[in-house]
């Protein structure tokens, strides 16, 4: 018996469907066959991530319904098994996994939701960074400010939507006087998510120019876009956007365009 | 955050900190010698949770409760998991830092839960050698769990209990006797509890789990959402006989009752272990 085959067979059995292998090692009785008892780890150990999933995912569970929920984890976990050693790491796949499953194609929203909830679930659990000294930036030569890329913060993300994910999200918390069958599912969102010292935020972006165009804004250093970039691209607004991304600590630091923290 | 806490012995009957009772802790400050936290949900900087241990801490002592060291693996020890384990370790001073004896972990994938090990002398060495290199790295004697299991491996050389006291011995760590579990496995596998019991190195217990397991008809599962059962009662009686007053923990991980309940359990084994005389 070489332990790594074996722990190779029943990791194999575990997330496919192909248990043989891991059968083999196992004693029947006349109880429970092997195949029986391999089954137990395996029920139990889906069970357990099934479980965590739901914790991570509420809304998406309750929008179909707790059994079919359950039936779709057993697929995504066999496809994407967890490589992290912490629950709270588990279920980056999720949206991606659910856009492209064909039996939720009718409800087209649920991926959207399953973002918004990830980042909800994310940003929960990030550390508020240290302050920055944006001084720093006045004392680069010209030259090299536009070459310069901002850092946001951990603990926001950004997200864009052709659904109406926040009103599908609140609809689901408890006491809330958003109805499910109101909601105007086709509406695009831009939406900030946040937290301040004490509890998560969902903000709403695009509802007046200015909230949109700092969000465009937000969303543009989150890819990549140099200050030069930014010029170009924002304008006479430049100075006031950049303000206000300081002030609310969501631009947290930046880099030389090398990547070397300044 | 380092704090030197003037306390962190641990004695009496415990149980194990749940989310769920979070608020009501805060709210009463029960009378409870020590909570067992589950490590690996505190691992992460930053954290509601991590700031809520902090907080807790500076009113009762804590021992840490793990399952994600996988001392079973033949993956190489996971580097990142233990140095974070000893970075909270060092802020939060737990009693100790206990374990499974199972691996959780192989080939890079993560299964979240306890699988049992060949009974073998390849894979007590195996074992051996990476508790070793865990106390090293930890700088102190970890305590392991024997784990209840649902499965025989055909290639298994010797009892659990032999193997078991081969790794205790040889690693120079610590056990922590969990009789539910013995129950469970006995049950399972049809061998004596008491045999299995007696056998273990009472010197080396430093703590006892009791939980409730579920019966599903053809076996025992250890599901932690149960009172401890009237079997599991009487074989914690001659646990006590057996290691002597050691500290106990109540585990309760699904459907978790009230924190009063919890408490009442930890109450009714505190009077079970009052009224052995050992
Ligand atoms: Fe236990």
């Amino acid at each position: 018996m070489n332990l790594a085959e074996l722990q190779k067979d029943f990791i194999e059995g575990f997330f496919t469907g192909e248990d043989a292998n891991a059968s083999s090692h196992i004693i029947s009785d006349e109880i429970l066959t092997a195949k029986q008892r391999f089954g137990i780890y395996k029920g139990s150990i889906h069970g357990i991530l099934t479980q965590a999933l739901g914790l991570t995912f509420p809304v998406c569970k309750s929008l179909v319904g707790e059994k079919f929920f359950d039936k779709m984890c057993d697929l995504f976990i066999d496809q994407y098994p967890p490589t992290t050693s912490f629950f709270a790491e588990y279920g980056n796949h999720f949206a991606k996994f659910l856009s492209s499953f064909k039996p939720l194609q009718h409800i087209p929203y649920i991926s959207d939701v399953a973002r918004l909830e990830w980042a909800r679930h994310e940003v929960w659990h990030k550390v508020r960074n240290q302050s920055f000294d944006f001084g720093q930036l006045a004392e680069l030569a010209e030259s090299d400010q536009a070459n310069i890329k901002f850092i946001l913060t951990d603990t926001m993300r950004l997200i864009q939507s052709n659904y109406r994910i926040d009103e599908i999200w609140f609809a689901h918390q408890q006491d809330s006087d958003i109805k499910l069958e109101l909601i105007e599912f086709d509406t695009a969102v831009k939406l900030l998510i946040w937290k301040d010292s004490k509890e998560l935020k969902i903000s709403l972006m695009h509802t007046n120019k200015q909230d949109s165009l700092f969000w465009d804004f937000l969303f543009a250093i989150s890819k990549g876009s140099s200050l030069g970039d930014l010029a170009i691209r924002f304008g006479e607004n430049l100075p006031d956007l950049l303000n206000q991304g300081i002030k609310s600590t969501w631009i947290q630091s930046f880099v030389k365009e090398n990547l070397i923290e300044v | 955050m380092i704090t030197n806490y003037s306390f962190n012995k641990v004695q009496g009957c415990g149980i194990g900190l749940r989310l769920e009772h979070f608020e009501d802790i805060n709210a009463q400050q029960p009378k409870i010698p020590w909570f067992e936290i589950l490590s690996d949900n505190y691992l992460i900087e930053g954290t509601a949770q991590r700031n809520y241990l902090y907080q807790l801490r500076n009113n009762y002592p804590v021992t840490f409760h793990g399952v994600g060291l996988s001392i079973g693996s033949t993956d190489p020890l996971n580097m990142d998991y233990l140095k974070r384990l000893k970075k909270l370790k060092h802020e939060v001073q737990p009693a100790w830092v206990s374990d499974h004896l199972c691996w959780t972990s192989a080939h890079g994938i993560v299964t979240h839960d306890l699988i049992p090990l060949p009974y073998t002398e390849t894979v007590v060495k195996h074992i051996v050698d990476r508790i070793k290199q865990v106390q090293d790295f930890l700088g102190e004697q970890i305590v392991i769990e024997n784990v209840s299991s649902y499965l025989q491996f055909k290639s298994t050389e010797m009892s659990e209990w032999n193997f078991i006291n081969e790794i205790i011995r040889q690693s120079d760590c610590r056990l922590l006797l969990d009789v539910n579990n013995i129950y469970v496995s006995a049950q399972n596998h049809k061998f004596d509890a008491e045999e299995y019991l007696f056998a273990m190195p009472a010197e080396r217990v430093a703590e006892i789990h009791l939980a409730g397991y579920e019966d599903r008809g053809t076996h025992l599962l250890d599901t932690h959402s149960r009172p401890v059962t009237p079997p599991v009662w009487d074989l914690f009686k001659k646990a006590i006989q057996h290691v002597g007053h050691v500290p106990v923990l109540i585990e309760w991980d699904n459907d978790i009752p009230s924190l009063e309940r919890v408490i009442k359990e930890a109450n009714k084994a505190k009077s079970i272990q009052q009224g052995v005389i050992v």
